[in-house]
């Protein structure tokens, strides 16, 4: 149940086979954490009048698209062992560059390549902390501090400390329009894609076993031959492309750049992940994980929104909520480690698919 | 106490110094029978024990580190920092008068750390203080004082157990010798009055006759070449070759640098001279992946630490090296059904065990098999040179002889195989030529079918040619 890094290069398997992968990949993270995505939705569909309504749900995951989007990158580098503080600096600065690209390419066409800008300088971002971390040997959380601290300040020199309006109508449309009018927003077709590319990159390609098995035992991987720096290099590339992205969504919907956005963006990314079931220390995780991570946030916050609950408060629950996950999850691992400690050749022990 | 790698010094000190229970015997110590609990318990009374690598806290100074969980209170944790400091002296002087005892253990050699553990041992008025190979990385110098210290220690009524693979070193400082070999006890005796190469004898056991086996490929390809190598302090001119279808193997003290040799010609570790040429042509390889790709795979020394990735299944454990191979480029798609085959082919040629283990955690095997999945992906890399670092260190004697067969068949179709072993027996089961490698230097090369374990145990020591001279 826990993670077991169930693989998906095994000999046939007949029962797994018939259920889509990806949906046993979902199920397959922790029942214990979709049972709490499930047991919110009943609370606040009970006690907070208009909860669970199509215009809520809809708003629902509209506003977790942001942080999905920027977890399915983060899950990268946290299931590789690394850490990245610099998401929120990043989105803001990205989205800031974005917004300016945007007023100077006022013209048919222009918005897409604004937006292509903003998530290319996310990847450029992501690409330095890779640098960093990978070839002066600097700790990511050493490394992500500094970029984070100069990204903001690069955010508020760009825009001098004030939000920057007069963005062309159409460079509103990422974070505003919709793919299928009334029914899918394009921020949560943006999180599907996000969702099925993440899952399939980590379990159907050589970079995701390459991310696992260095978050699982970096050495190994290096004296197994793989290509351990540009692996790690990469999975920044990858978090900070995203973590752009996030940001040029945020200033689409806002209509402007702010270089004080998305403050606080890397903490709720990491507890998304954390709360999805994955180590910090790196090996483990899945992508399905993630997103139940950023669900319990998400309702978390929508439903105490709806029941007035004064953010102060919101605060609490959420770390509280955190703590309590990991505590649980924690204090499982413990008693299963004590009771099914039979390494070797027991044939029990090993978690079904 | 002498004895081989692995003929049980380690464990018996361990014993001693409460750090593993034993299996049954008594400990005699003082006219008292003893049952040390712990390391620490084992100090309390009396026994002291300083490892190759001293356990200190580099941050700390040597004062601090001497003291540390023992510190000299005036009460509620407050530290008696006075007492403290005259206590350290008085130690210091005994063993380290020139140390500085407010100097941080960091900035000093490992020779000198050895001393403050020293220190760290007499300040709980041990009698008995046993010595694990403490000149392993120390320099003439460095042995010459540390043998002035046990002679002064001596004196003053301490016992001392030295334990050492230098022969030397025995005959310079100790009264009386015990030798083990096997676990088992061969001797003990007072030093004067046992000759040196009867010494080399007693360690290297009875297999005096040369071990018969055919010899294989005389004159194939040249797969893997190494002229020169060098790594400054750590090994020095390393020059030999590995051809298509020959076992090599390395042989030598643990600590002699033969680890540190194939893990440069990994690209594991930098060498600072010479050069290698690889089984796919004189590429410049400074990573392992630059040497899996030029032809070369290395099974780690540390199978935990090195080798598997506890939280992968067997199945991504054995593809980890070959996935390259089976995926849809550019974007490194993996073909499953080539993957899978290329799992279930591994799983029953080495049969890994227990069945149906593919999708299970590696870290849920024993550690035989294991070491078979992580062989598994050292092949299907494709190397045509495969590094066997210690194959069957911890693996049970049914596995040991299946990876023994899987190796002989690796060079029979054609593979250039480089072993390190620490075991005299494993060297001359498989090896075509053995290279004796001692304190960092390519001694002697021997053909594995005309020599036998004495003459072997004799060139891992250094003695080998010195019976002469001391004939004389």
């Amino acid at each position: 149940m826990q993670t077991d890094g169930k693989s998906d290069i095994q000999p046939a398997n007949p029962a797994g086979q018939q259920r889509p992968a990806l949906w046993r990949s979902l199920r397959g993270t922790d029942i214990g954490l979709w049972a709490v995505v499930v047991a919110l939705i009943v609370f606040f569909s009970l006690a907070a009048p208009g909860f669970l309504s199509w215009t809520n749900f809809l708003n629902v995951l509209r506003q977790m698209a942001v942080l999905a989007v920027a977890a399915f990158g983060s899950s990268f580098v946290i299931f590789s062992g690394g850490l990245d503080l610099s998401i929120g600096a990043n989105a803001a600065l990205s989205g800031v560059l974005s917004a300016m690209a945007a007023r100077e390419l006022d013209f048919v066409g222009g918005a897409p390549i604004s937006w292509a800008i903003g998530l290319l300088a996310g990847a450029a971002f992501g690409w330095i902390n890779g640098t960093i971390v990978t070839r002066f040997h600097i700790s990511p959380i050493i490394a992500t501090l500094g970029t984070l601290t100069i990204g903001r300040g690069l955010a508020l020199l760009l825009t001098g400390g004030v939000s920057l309006f007069g963005v062309p109508e159409a460079f509103q449309g990422l974070g505003r329009g919709f793919i299928i009018p009334g029914i899918l927003p394009i921020p949560v077709g943006i999180m599907i894609v996000f969702l099925i590319a993440s899952w399939f990159a980590l379990r159907r390609t050589t970079l995701g076993m390459y991310v696992y098995s260095i978050g699982g035992n970096e050495e190994a991987a290096r004296l197994s031959g793989v290509p351990v720096r540009r692996v790690k290099t990469w999975v920044y590339v990858i978090g900070g492309a995203t973590a752009g992205l996030a940001g040029v969504i945020l200033a689409s919907r806002l209509g402007s750049g702010q270089a004080a956005s998305s403050e606080g963006l890397e903490l709720s990314v990491i507890t998304a992940i954390v709360l999805g079931g994955a180590s910090i220390a790196g090996g483990s995780g899945r992508i399905g994980g993630t997103l139940a991570g950023v669900l319990i946030i998400s309702l978390l916050a929508n439903g105490m929104n709806i029941l007035n609950v004064p953010p102060f408060y919101q605060r609490i629950v959420t770390g509280l909520a955190l703590l309590l996950a990991v505590g649980i999850d924690q204090y499982r691992k413990r008693r299963g480690a004590r009771q099914g400690a039979k390494p070797a050749t027991s044939t029990g022990g090993g978690s079904k698919p | 106490m002498l004895g081989a790698n692995g003929a049980g010094k380690s464990t018996l000190v361990k014993i001693l110094s409460g750090a593993i229970k034993r299996d049954s015997g008594e400990i005699v110590f003082d006219g008292e029978p003893m049952n040390a609990a712990s390391p620490h318990d084992a100090a309390d009374r009396g026994i002291a024990c300083l490892y190759q690598e001293p356990a200190l806290v580099p941050s700390l100074s040597v004062e601090q580190n001497i003291f540390l969980g023992r510190e000299l209170q005036i009460g509620w944790g407050v530290i008696d920092l006075a007492a403290q400091k005259r206590r350290a002296h008085d130690i210091l002087q005994q063993v380290a008068p020139r140390l500085d005892p407010s100097g941080p253990v960091h900035a000093l050699r490992t020779s000198e750390r050895q001393l403050v553990a020293l220190a760290k041992a007499l300040l709980s008025d041990s009698k008995l203080v046993i010595m694990d190979e403490p000149s392993a990385s120390m320099t003439d110098a460095e042995i010459e004082f540390l043998f002035e210290t046990i002679r002064r220690l001596r004196q003053g009524g301490k016992s001392i157990i030295y334990i050492t693979h230098r022969l030397d070193e025995v005959m310079a400082v100790t009264d009386s010798l015990t030798v083990l070999r096997d676990g088992r006890h061969v001797v003990t005796a007072p030093t004067a009055s046992i000759a040196r190469d009867r010494l080399v004898e007693m360690i290297a056991g009875a297999h005096i006759d040369p071990f018969e086996r055919p010899a294989r490929a005389a004159n194939s390809k040249q797969l893997l070449a190494v002229k020169n190598l060098t790594r400054d302090g750590v090994f020095s001119d390393i020059s030999f070759e590995v051809r298509a279808g020959e076992i090599v193997g390395l042989a030598g003290l643990v600590g002699a640098g033969r680890s540190e040799i194939v893990r440069a010609i990994f690209g594991a570790d930098p060498a600072d001279a010479g050069s290698v040429s690889y089984p796919k042509g004189d590429v410049s390889v400074s990573s392992p992946a630059q040497a899996v790709a030029a032809g070369v795979a290395m099974i780690p020394e540390d199978r935990k630490t090195q080798a598997v990735v506890p939280a992968m299944t067997v199945a991504e454990n054995i593809i980890l090296s070959s996935a390259d191979h089976c995926s849809i480029r550019p974007f490194g798609i993996v073909r499953r059904a080539a993957a899978r085959e290329i799992v279930s082919r591994n799983v029953r040629r080495f049969n890994i065990r227990p069945s149906g283990c593919e999708d299970r955690r590696i870290d849920t095997l024993s550690g035989g098999n294991q070491q078979k999945a992580v062989l598994a992906r050292a092949i299907e890399s494709g190397a045509d040179v495969l590094i066997l670092d210690e194959p069957t260190a911890g693996v049970d004697v049914g596995a040991k002889a299946e990876i023994h067969r899987h190796v002989e068949n690796l060079a029979a179709s054609g593979k250039g195989i480089l072993l390190i072993s620490s075991e005299t027996e494993e060297l001359l089961t498989l090896a075509d030529r053995i290279l004796v490698i001692h304190e960092g230097r390519l001694i002697r090369e021997i053909e594995g079918h005309s020599t036998n374990a004495l003459e072997l145990t004799q060139s891992v020591l250094g003695e080998y040619g010195r019976k002469v001279a001391d004939a004389d």
